[in-house]
């Protein structure tokens, strides 16, 4: 466990200390919440955040909710901000906790442009959350 | 063909399910409501009181029971239809589906804990069938109709089983579990199936029949 933590360590000083050069935005992420989700039911998914990042502008996901409008200045969303993480706010004591906060902003989006029509991503539960 | 099988099927197979106990429970009150007195010879009466209520001896009398004559089926059906109710009411996934289209979601097993439910579900399906094969008084009066009947039953849990490990084609997989389970709510009040209702009302039927009815239903 020492070994893995420190291996991380490494990781983050890394991304810290080349942060200036890794201005652009990861192409994946994995959406993997230990401290959320103590006993994982299913596979952590991995988001393509690239992929999402063609048609759909920062603020149609990334949210910070005042009086019903999204007051989130674009500015704030750089790497390494821990306020912008989703689970963040969606904690257990928030009213939609860190499982259906993902589970609405995908599907609900995947949802609705599959009704409308177009070309959009999974809708069910094993096509985000893949085994092996 | 998910949208559809997930949508208006969905609707369709649940309408099916429940107008279909409602329609066989009205027709077999419908149906026993006639009172055929009959008359058993003199000495065949029962007396009030010599078999109704509990006996002293109730515990030595199970010997005589289905409990005491088949011990092993009696425990294995017995764990396949705890199986067979609990699994897919408590299973963590239909949970959110079901939180997903109503915003009301109820407590759920873990994932792996429905896993364990399943595999002993499908234990006893696979029991069931192997005593269907091999014992001689059952296979004699076995027809392919009761093996469809046991594959209707197992198929959705057998699907989802798959479905979730993620086996074969996934998309694929979640169609024909979903298609199985709504097969299987469409058959349960025309087929065998059907003693998920009647189960109870013969319990009733034939207990008073014998006791107090004398062939017809009294309550």
């Amino acid at each position: 466990m020492k070994k893995r933590q420190f291996v991380w360590f490494l990781v983050g000083l890394f991304v810290v200390v080349t942060g200036s050069i890794l201005q652009g935005q990861p192409e994946k992420i994995v959406l993997d919440h230990d401290k959320a989700f103590k006993k994982r039911q299913r596979p952590p998914v991995v988001f393509p955040h690239e992929a999402h990042m063609a048609d759909l502008s920062c603020t149609d996901c990334h949210h910070r909710y005042e009086k019903g409008r999204n007051v989130l200045d674009e500015s704030e969303l750089e790497e390494g901000n821990a306020d912008i993480l989703c689970s963040h706010c969606h904690d257990r004591r928030a009213s939609v906790g860190l499982r259906e906060a993902f589970h609405r902003q995908c599907i609900g989006c995947h949802r609705q442009t599959h009704t409308e029509g177009a070309r959009t991503g999974p809708r069910l539960c094993g096509e985000c959350h893949r085994r092996g | 063909m998910y949208d559809f099988v997930r949508g208006p099927l969905v609707w369709v197979a649940f309408a099916v399910f429940f107008g279909g106990l409602v329609f066989q429970a009205l027709r077999f009150f419908s149906l026993t409501r006639k009172r055929d007195r009959v008359f058993l010879p003199a000495g065949m009466q029962r007396r009030g009181g010599e078999s109704a209520g509990p006996s002293r001896n109730w515990l030595r009398s199970l010997r005589f029971t289905i409990i005491g004559t088949h011990p092993v089926m009696t425990v294995v059906t017995s764990v396949f239809h705890v199986c067979l109710f609990v699994t897919p009411i408590f299973l963590l996934a239909h949970s959110i589906l079901f939180y997903e289209s109503w915003g009301i979601g109820i407590w759920s097993f873990s994932e792996s804990t429905t896993e364990v439910l399943t595999i002993v579900f499908l234990a006893c399906g696979v029991f069931f069938l192997l005593r269907r094969i091999l014992l001689r008084r059952v296979r004699a009066i076995t027809t392919a109709y009761d093996y469809i009947i046991l594959f209707v039953t197992v198929a959705p849990f057998l699907s989802g089983f798959f479905a979730y490990h993620q086996w074969f084609d996934y998309k694929t997989m979640v169609i024909a579990h979903i298609l199985t389970g709504e097969l299987m709510l469409v058959v349960i009040p025309f087929t065998k199936l059907g003693h998920m209702l009647f189960f109870f009302l013969y319990r009733f039927l034939i207990g008073s029949e014998y006791s107090f009815g004398q062939g017809s239903r009294t309550w």
